[in-house]
């Protein structure tokens, strides 16, 4: 199922990346998009004390980070009893079938290969949304 | 506890927009940002010089690390600014620290030299892409050049 309008101004989203300058442009074009509240994190570590403080619907997140990268990251938070399960896009340089295989072997919902449109961000935020079943899970552990 | 509702509830508000109204508003903001790539790239060189000497000084110090995270820092944002020769200059620098013995006595040359391409990319002397993707196989050459030896710089949680 598709659609064609939306109005994302009830979202939040974290963006995990520790270059300045990527973490501004997704900034920049999340905020265009609408989104009501984007959250940014420059190290794995920082994420998860945002994670605990504002509960995201929804994560970007880079690989390639230092000390702690993006799959570190995913697998941490889908080991995490306390937490639902909270959509995940990767973005990363890697182009080979064989680490997309991986990130989503890990629990990835989507990924995205840099340089990358704003029309492309748009297309994997959609997708990981309609996929989205989160509101299921039954670790329920935030409040609307 | 309120049951939470679906992302595509949360995002079928009343005033949702046409996906490509959005998207041109996302397109319009992400060419305001690459308009300061230059002065992103210009800052970010000068921090890679200051490394280099440290490095040089001093080959065990956490400096190799920073360096190797600013180079990933560029060759990434280069990348998504569309600056695909410097993503390359930063890809044969990225090989050249991770896969090269760091005690070669031509090693500080050929950071060097890997700095200098980038600062004439950034001077808009690199010429056309064809130009920049010559320069970075000359890079590359002289990478291979260099004896190997495995680093990693990356950790886990």
């Amino acid at each position: 199922m598709t659609i064609t309008k939306a109005d994302f101004s009830q979202l939040t989203i974290l963006v995990i990346d520790d270059s300045e300058f990527v973490r501004r442009l997704v900034f920049e074009m999340l905020s265009g998009f609408g989104v009501g509240k984007i959250v940014l994190a420059e190290s794995a570590d920082i994420a998860f004390a945002r994670m605990d403080a504002m509960r995201p619907d929804l994560i970007i997140c880079d690989w390639q980070m230092h000390p702690v990268d993006g799959l570190a990251v995913l697998r941490k938070l889908r080991l995490r009893p306390d937490l639902p399960r909270i959509p995940f896009i990767m973005l990363t340089g890697h182009r080979s079938n064989d680490d997309v295989t991986t990130a989503i072997g890990e629990g990835a919902d989507s990924y995205i290969v840099k340089p990358f449109s704003s029309a492309t961000l748009m297309s994997h935020l959609l997708k990981v949304i309609l996929d989205d079943n989160s509101h299921l899970d039954a670790r329920e552990s935030w409040a609307v | 506890m309120t049951k939470r509702p679906s992302l595509r509830d949360k995002i079928s508000g009343p005033n949702a927009v046409p996906i490509e109204k959005l998207v041109a508003r996302g397109d319009e903001a992400s060419e305001r940002v690459q308009l300061h790539f230059d002065d992103f790239l210009k800052l970010r060189i000068g921090d890679l010089e200051a490394l280099r000497a440290q490095m040089t000084r001093d080959p065990d110090a956490d400096a190799w690390r920073n360096f190797f995270t600013i180079v990933r820092d560029i060759r990434g944002s280069s990348a998504l600014a569309g600056k695909l020769g410097i993503s390359q200059f930063c890809i044969s620098l990225e090989t050249l620290l991770q896969e090269r013995d760091p005690t070669d006595p031509r090693m500080s040359s050929a950071i060097a030299t890997h700095i200098g391409a980038l600062q004439i990319a950034t001077q808009g002397k690199a010429g056309d892409e064809l130009s920049q993707t010559l320069l970075a196989e000359q890079l590359s050459l002289a990478v291979n050049a260099l004896p190997a030896m495995k680093r990693d710089f990356r950790a886990t949680l």
